[in-house]
């Protein structure tokens, strides 16, 4: 049959990290991507939310929600947010690894959906049904909005 | 306390035109003197490149002139510049319109016109004055 | 000296040489500028005579309108009477006579200040301070009040024979910051009253007395910035009548830039007891770490060596487990022949005070020996190399991980070093469609791996294990180095991405197949039994609205665990929202986790120009109750702010009484950093 058509291209060189989650973030992000390309820069936040707590107030749970604010350079710029849980109700050392390892699975996330959003950008869009988006009075989406940009 | 010119006295005093060339109006009552005119009086200086000059009735004393294209008028210590520049010299009251700029001493006063009467040392500037408060 | 340029529509030089100027009459000087209907000026007395109404606005931003005033030329010197002088467009200061003294001070007598926008309609502003005599420092931004009056809504509430602010604008300036009145269940209702004392513009220390009901407390905070790093040291004392004897604590955290690109960060935490940061709200952390961790980011590599002592404030732990950890790690990315080969060394120390070889009942929760230390050193090779083709993407990996073990006062005899080889492909598909008005991407993609190395060997930091859509795909899911994934298996996934003009949507669904049971995890991991338990993520994300959401379950379709979050940003609301169930089950270290079934809600909501809501809540739906209540109400008015917040905790234990916190703080804007709210104009009446 014939062969298929190749995937919109995704290539991006992240910057340097400054930190383990940007490490980790840029590596998860380059392995995904097809090769080095356009510079990449990205700002990664994130905010625990202590949950379950015992009768002590002893947490239980965390779930750590992380976005990153990415832009390609001359390209595409959006925000992705995601989360990942971990239970802290082991000893001070499991806990602090099951920390380290949610850490690492929310960037591997964030570099998933940074990577779908790259190739969404790249993929041709059809024209929309509707042929006017209203633009809702004064709702000014905040500024990286993640309404990606393949919308026209 | 020094007036605008140094005193009234010169007011009176004869005035004497130098000019390249004068031509005399038929009826005798004016006259205009053209290039490099400079009118004396006393201390007081006027030059100008033309200036017409009206007589009064006995054509013996010179009652107005009117300088036009560029005049400066130096009164002892203090001039005076503007595109023209009316005198009435029996009332020693100078009209000058046109970039004025008078100077006193120091302080400088631009204006658009004024009015500087030369027996009393009093000035008034009109439209657009600007001046540098030393 | 720059002299003053006069620009006026005209002049008149007087036989004296005065120069009286009117009509339109501008006085400008290097920033300052003055407005006035006529202006004289004695070139012998150098003096400016200036009739009203006048407006002097100087270069930073203050305003003087006044009636008349006699100043020097260069505007720096003389009197202006029945002046308004309105500081940085905020604090307006109104006085019979007003007296420039250099380019620095301003002196005012019989002041009326306020910052609140004053009208006709209601002449008497919020609050105004009325004093005899002020003097503005415009180089330090600071005001002085002598004999000063306080009224609020016109009522002398407060006489205050001398007075310091800071100006608009000024942060960093001496003084009292807002007090805060504060009535909690257990330590009643007092103020505090924090003191701020910048010492330089890189250190400063605050001072904050608590005096109520219950407790006669001082907290201290000091900070310094260097030129390669910020430190901060909290520490607090107190006597109260929650626990007998001095209280206290201490918060110390630092991070430093060190040469050749280091990083150290050091904090050094502790309490006099558990309850002691709960009770003052000031961190609801159940365990506190003091240590250092030094660390080196680059793009290729990352080096981290951490030394950190654990203090557990919690109840239900006692010397059982360890109170002090050191780690290594050192991860270091090479090219080799067209593929990544990624090399990792990773060691963990780990010692508890107690030499107990075995788990007496009682002490904790977990079977791990009372007394047991251990040490692991891993050392592990990775290497992977993608083939692509169309949207294929075939990627063999190889692992070589050697780990050895070391354990004291543990009677348990475990394996002493492990050989864990990894083999296996992972084949992904990336395909795109665009349909009208949106594109989709679809990837499925599989994993098969094998990996040897099982045995028994010493488990302390793998003991909590997740299943989610970022480590579907992970070579081994084990959170820490003790415990390895061994075994044949596949890990199969789908993820599906819709971008559409609106909002991007995605779904993720994914399993893990194994030919056997490796008995590795637990049941409520979603990863035990022969086929791990289903894993459905879904997510949306438009310009204001960001949802996802994650369920395990299992064949039957019985829940393992769900957890979901939410936040919501709109033009006058936001929401924040978190939702955890989770099936009880017994962990790898023996403990029985209880089902846990909880949601947690956050929101602010703008009700009117000036009012703002605030309201959080932690509901327990076994329990059936709310386990943490806050309500938050916050009026901003154009010359004050006033914050009330509530706060009730349900949970009781025998260190912690049920809590219930009330505060108000009330804050005059206009001064230091908190700029007035120009927002009301006056009515029509003006």
């Amino acid at each position: 049959c014939a062969p298929l058509p190749p995937p919109p291209p995704a290539a991006a060189t992240p910057d340097a990290p400054s930190d383990r989650l940007g490490f980790v973030f840029a590596r998860a992000l380059a392995d995904r991507l097809d090769g080095p390309g356009p510079a990449l820069s990205y700002a990664i936040g994130s905010q625990d939310i202590a949950l379950a707590f015992t009768g002590g107030r002893e947490t239980q749970r965390v779930q750590i929600e992380g976005t990153v604010t990415w832009s390609l350079e001359g390209g595409p710029s959006g925000r992705e947010t995601a989360f990942t849980g971990y239970s802290a109700t082991g000893t001070p050392v499991a806990t602090d690894a099951a920390r380290r390892d949610a850490e690492d699975r929310l960037m591997a996330i964030l570099a998933q959906r940074v990577e779908a959003a790259l190739r969404l950008d790249a993929a041709p869009s059809a024209p929309p049904l509707a042929p006017v988006v209203l633009e809702r009075p004064g709702a000014a989406a905040p500024p990286g909005a993640a309404a990606l940009p393949g919308a026209p | 306390q020094v007036p605008f010119g140094g005193g009234a006295q010169d007011v009176g005093a004869p005035v004497e035109v130098t000019a390249d060339s004068l031509s005399v109006a038929r009826n005798g009552g004016s006259a205009v003197f053209e290039g490099g005119v400079v009118i004396g009086q006393g201390e007081i200086r006027l030059s100008a490149a033309r200036v017409e000059v009206a007589y009064d009735g006995e054509n013996r004393r010179i009652a107005r002139l009117d300088a036009t294209g560029g005049v400066t008028l130096v009164s002892g210590p203090d001039a005076a510049e503007a595109r023209s520049a009316s005198y009435d010299v029996d009332a020693g009251v100078v009209v000058l319109t046109g970039d004025v700029l008078l100077s006193q001493g120091e302080t400088a006063i631009s204006a658009d016109s004024a009015t500087v009467n030369l027996a009393t040392g009093e000035a008034q500037a009109e439209g657009n004055v600007r001046t540098v408060l030393q | 000296q720059a002299p003053a340029q006069l620009v006026a529509d005209e002049v008149f030089v007087a036989p004296d040489r005065t120069l009286t100027a009117t009509g339109r009459v501008e006085v400008l000087r290097d920033g300052t500028r003055l407005t006035a209907s006529s202006v004289r000026y004695d070139p012998d007395a150098d003096r400016l005579t200036i009739e009203g109404p006048i407006r002097i606005s100087e270069g930073g931003g203050d305003v003087i309108l006044a009636d008349a005033a006699d100043l020097s030329p260069d505007l720096r010197e003389g009197i202006v009477t029945g002046a308004r002088l309105v500081i940085d467009r905020q604090l307006q200061l109104a006085a019979a006579a007003l007296v420039q003294a250099g380019p620095r001070y301003t002196a005012l007598s019989r002041v009326t200040a306020s910052a609140c926008t004053v009208c006709a309609a209601n002449p008497t502003p919020l609050w105004e301070i009325r004093a005899d005599r002020v003097i503005q420092d415009r180089e330090a931004r600071l005001i002085y009040f002598r004999d000063a009056q306080f009224r609020l809504l016109g009522v002398p509430i407060a006489f205050l024979p001398a007075l310091r602010v800071p100006g608009p604008g000024n942060d960093r300036a001496a003084g009292f910051l807002t007090p805060e009145f504060r009535s909690t269940s257990r330590l009643g209702t007092g103020v505090r009253l924090p003191y701020f004392l910048p010492l330089g513009p890189s250190r400063d220390l605050t001072i904050t007395p608590y005096l109520a009901s219950g407790t006669r407390t001082v907290d201290l905070r000091w900070r310094q910035a260097l030129r390669f790093g910020t430190y901060r040291i909290s520490l607090g004392a107190s006597r109260d009548d929650v626990r007998d004897g001095p209280r206290g604590y201490l918060l110390a955290e630092g991070s430093f830039d060190l040469p050749r690109g280091f990083r150290l960060s050091a904090a050094a935490r502790t309490a006099s007891d558990d309850a002691y940061l709960a009770d003052y709200g000031l961190s609801d952390a159940d365990r506190l770490e003091s240590g250092f961790t030094i660390t080196r980011t680059r793009a290729d590599d990352y080096a981290e060596a951490r030394l950190v002592g654990y203090r557990s404030l919690r109840a239900s732990e006692g010397d059982t487990v360890p109170d002090a950890a050191a780690t290594l790690l050192y991860d270091r990315r090479f090219a080799f022949h067209g593929g990544d080969l990624d090399m990792r060394i990773d060691a963990l120390r780990y010692r508890r005070d107690l030499d107990t070889p075995v788990d007496l009942p009682g002490g904790d929760a977990d079977v791990i020996a009372d007394g047991r230390d251990g040490a692991r050193v891993t050392a592990r090779l990775d290497w992977a190399r993608t083939f692509s083709r169309g949207g294929l993407r075939v990627t063999p990996i190889g692992r070589l991980e050697a780990t050895a073990f070391g354990v004291e006062d543990d009677a348990a005899r475990y394996d002493g070093t492990r050989l864990a080889p990894t083999a296996g492909v992972d084949l992904r598909w990336i395909g795109s469609r665009a349909t009208a008005g949106a594109s989709w991407l679809v990837e499925p993609r599989a994993q098969l791996l094998w990996t040897g190395g099982a045995g028994d060997y010493p488990n302390e930091d793998s003991v909590r294990v997740e299943l989610d859509a970022g480590n579907l795909f992970a070579l081994s899911r084990f959170p820490g180095g003790d415990a390895v994934e061994t075994g044949a298996r596949a890990n199969i996934g789908v993820t599906l991405t819709r971008s559409g003009p609106e909002a991007t949507t995605s779904l993720t669904l994914g399993r893990v197949l194994r030919p056997d049971d490796p008995g590795l995890f637990p049941d409520g991991s979603g990863l035990a039994g022969r086929s791990s338990d289903w894993l459905l993520e879904t997510s949306l994300a438009t310009g204001r609205l960001a949802a996802t959401g994650r369920v395990l379950f299992d064949d039957t379709l019985e829940v393992t665990r769900n957890e979901t979050r939410l936040t919501y940003s709109g033009p006058t609301a936001a929401l924040t929202g978190g939702f955890v169930y989770a099936r009880g089950h017994r962990a790898l270290d023996g403990s029985r986790r209880p089902r846990v079934s909880e949601m947690t809600l956050d929101g602010t909501l703008d009700l009117t120009r000036t009012w703002d809501a605030s309201f959080g809540m932690r509901w327990d739906f076994f329990a059936n109750r709310a386990q943490e209540a806050r309500v938050g109400a916050r009026w901003r008015g154009d010359c004050a702010e006033m914050e009330l917040t509530a706060e009730r905790e349900f949970t009781a234990a025998s260190a912690l009484s049920p809590e219930t916190r009330v505060g108000v703080s009330f804050a005059l804007t206009g001064f230091g950093d908190r700029p007035a709210r120009r927002t009301r104009a006056c009515g029509p009446a003006g």
